[in-house]
């Protein structure tokens, strides 16, 4: 090579250089997006502008940006009673999903999104939303769900592959995270997808009526439809729902009336439980791995093959609050000694009581993201975690008894016990 | 999902988190790969590569900016297979065309850790739309061409701004003495 120094130099430059560089791009095409896409963009900004005064209930969307751009492609700041998303759409609330309501889209053909993926192989390489939960944090991770018709669609190439960015009106807002409800939003879709990029997806029909998982992807800065290559819930010009998918738990839906799978997560959403599972300790609590009271009784470190610090811990489970469903693991008993093992040390004290999350990985795996101590009063009090990047799945629970734990890992597995399908 | 809860699920040894980041930035180290391999199959095998360096990675490193982090091992892993294939006297891509426009800075004589230190600090001096530029081509290996359409110049005015741009870093190496 010729000047492999310099070169290997560059290699090795900032992160924070590397990725803004990356995160320019699509900004600049986007601008360049807006300024082809005039006309629309300039009847929705005047439009809602001028609807403005009876919009002051709007509420901001999560962590928004807060600006939009004009006609020239400068960023303006919008006046308090209309928001904006990063897309630089204006937002106008919407309406919550109440009664059963009327709905009619495009004539929908009853294709299944396998057909048109890599070789049929929709669960090749990927983690696949394959019944409604999944929607509720990992895969599908939605923010919201929604009815809504496609207004107007606009696609773009860029180095990998089709790109499309649909302008939805919210026909109605079924169930909200953050309790947002806005009444047009702009949603981005790759034409492939996947582990490898390399599945096919089904992109929104302009006009077209859908029942859509909406979720924000916080580091692009746009809505995404979640779980659009595992179902599509189209709308067809009867009202009836079309799941294209190949699971059973959608396909159950498939030419009935659209509004029976928005009542079902109207359900599983206002069910008394529903809170309690869709934290981050009652994700796992709910279907991972095992809660466990435990005294610490000794510990062992040595280095892996990869020169890692590897701690083998031994607990005596005092008292297994929560243990998951099915075979992954090994629950404890109590009173049994386990082995466990963590890549961390220094959080666990021997001779200290504890409440731990034991993961099923390697055989039981904990860390102190997932362990509190338990205090003399009963009360548990979440251990440290260095970094600002992780947080105590248990800080939220600090000042709560062991008992109140075991009411909550309850509660979250009996949600997903009555919702799994 | 943001990068702490796909590094939540490393440390969880969950292999969730390979999906996930196949989700969310298999298409950035797929592109980064292509860019330096110019073949589509190589870069995917070099996206599974990564993904298995990251399991082996996290935990103990806790990268804090994860997508930058999986984009430095794709693209040494491209860099890897390109220099294999090269030596095969076939594939190829931007890798040598990059080479060649770098050849106008003369290889300084510091180890690279201080020649990374000096670009760095070049770019923070550079207006961001040039040390965009400047990382797109030499660090991205994307083409003049692409980058041009992308900011909406032709491909002259990057061509002489990154010219420009390297004159400027070879000054700055030998004002710190580093050649």
């Amino acid at each position: 090579m010729k000047n492999n120094k310099i070169f290997n130099a560059i290699g090795k430059i900032d992160d924070e250089l590397i990725e803004r560089a990356e995160e320019k791009a699509p900004h600049a095409r986007s601008l360049s997006w807006l300024k082809r896409a005039v006309p629309a963009a300039c009847l929705a900004a005047v439009t809602a502008i001028a609807l403005s005064t009876t919009l002051n209930n709007s509420e901001p969307l999560p962590d928004r940006g807060n600006m939009t751009v004009n006609n020239d492609g400068d960023t303006v700041t919008p006046g308090d009673d209309m928001t904006v998303n990063d897309g630089g759409d204006t937002v106008t609330p919407g309406e919550p999903y109440g009664e059963r309501i009327a709905l009619a889209g495009l004539p929908v053909d009853n294709f299944s999104l396998a057909d048109i993926q890599t070789e049929g192989e929709m669960l090749a390489d990927r983690m696949a939303c394959v019944q409604i939960i999944d929607f509720f944090g990992f895969p599908g991770y939605a923010d919201m769900f929604v009815f809504a018709r496609v207004s107007g669609t606009e696609q773009r190439e860029d180095d990998v592959t089709l790109k499309q960015t649909s302008s939805l009106q919210i026909l109605s807002t079924v169930w909200s995270k953050n309790g947002n409800m806005p009444g047009t939003l702009s949603v981005a879709q790759s034409l492939y997808g996947g582990c490898m990029g390399d599945e096919k997806t089904n992109m929104l029909r302009e006009g077209g009526v859908y029942f859509l998982p909406l979720s924000y992807r916080e580091n692009e800065g746009m809505w995404c439809v979640a779980g659009d290559l595992d179902v599509l819930f189209e709308v067809d010009d009867k009202g009836l729902v079309w799941s294209h998918s190949i699971y059973g738990s959608f396909k159950k839906y498939d030419g009935k009336d659209a509004n029976n799978i928005a009542e079902y997560v109207k359900q599983l959403t206002s069910d008394e439980n529903f809170s309690a599972a869709n934290t981050v300790f009652g994700k796992i609590a709910g279907d991972w791995g095992a809660l466990a009271e435990v005294t610490v009784l000794s510990v062992n470190s040595a280095k892996t093959d990869w020169g890692y610090d590897r701690h083998e811990y031994t607990l005596r489970a005092e008292s297994v609050l929560s243990a998951a469903s099915g075979d992954r693991f090994p629950a404890p008993e109590d009173g049994n000694s386990i082995k466990v093992i963590s890549y961390s040390s220094g959080y666990l004290e021997i001779g200290g009581r504890y409440l731990v999350m034991i993961d099923p990985s390697e055989s039981g795996y904990i860390e102190e993201s997932r362990a509190a101590r338990v205090n003399g009063d009963g009360t548990i009090t979440a251990v440290a975690v260095p970094g600002e990047y992780y947080t105590n799945i248990f800080t939220e629970y600090n000042g709560c008894t062991i008992e109140q734990m075991r009411e909550e890992a309850r509660r979250a597995k009996a949600w997903r016990e009555m919702y799994a399908q | 999902m943001d990068d702490s809860e796909i590094i939540e699920l490393f440390r969880r040894r969950s292999e969730d988190a390979l999906t996930e980041c196949g989700n969310r930035f298999g298409t950035y180290c797929r592109t980064i790969a292509n860019n330096i391999l110019g073949n589509v199959s190589d870069a995917d095998e070099c996206v599974n590569e990564t993904w298995f360096k990251a399991w082996n990675a996290i935990p103990p490193a806790k990268p804090e900016r994860l997508k930058a982090f999986l984009g430095k091992i794709t693209r040494n892993i491209a860099l890897d297979r390109y220099e294999s294939a090269r030596a095969k006297k076939r594939g190829g891509g931007m890798v040598e065309i990059a080479l060649e426009e770098l050849a106008d800075i003369p290889a300084p004589e510091s180890d690279e850790g201080e020649i990374t230190a000096v670009i760095n600090a070049f770019l923070r001096s550079e207006p961001a739309e040039n040390a965009d530029i400047f990382v797109k081509r030499y660090w991205y290996l994307r083409s003049v061409k692409a980058i041009a359409a992308e900011y909406g110049y032709n491909e002259n005015k990057v061509t002489s701004l990154l010219l420009r741009m390297r004159g400027r870093l070879k000054q700055k190496l030998e004002s710190e003495g580093l050649m």
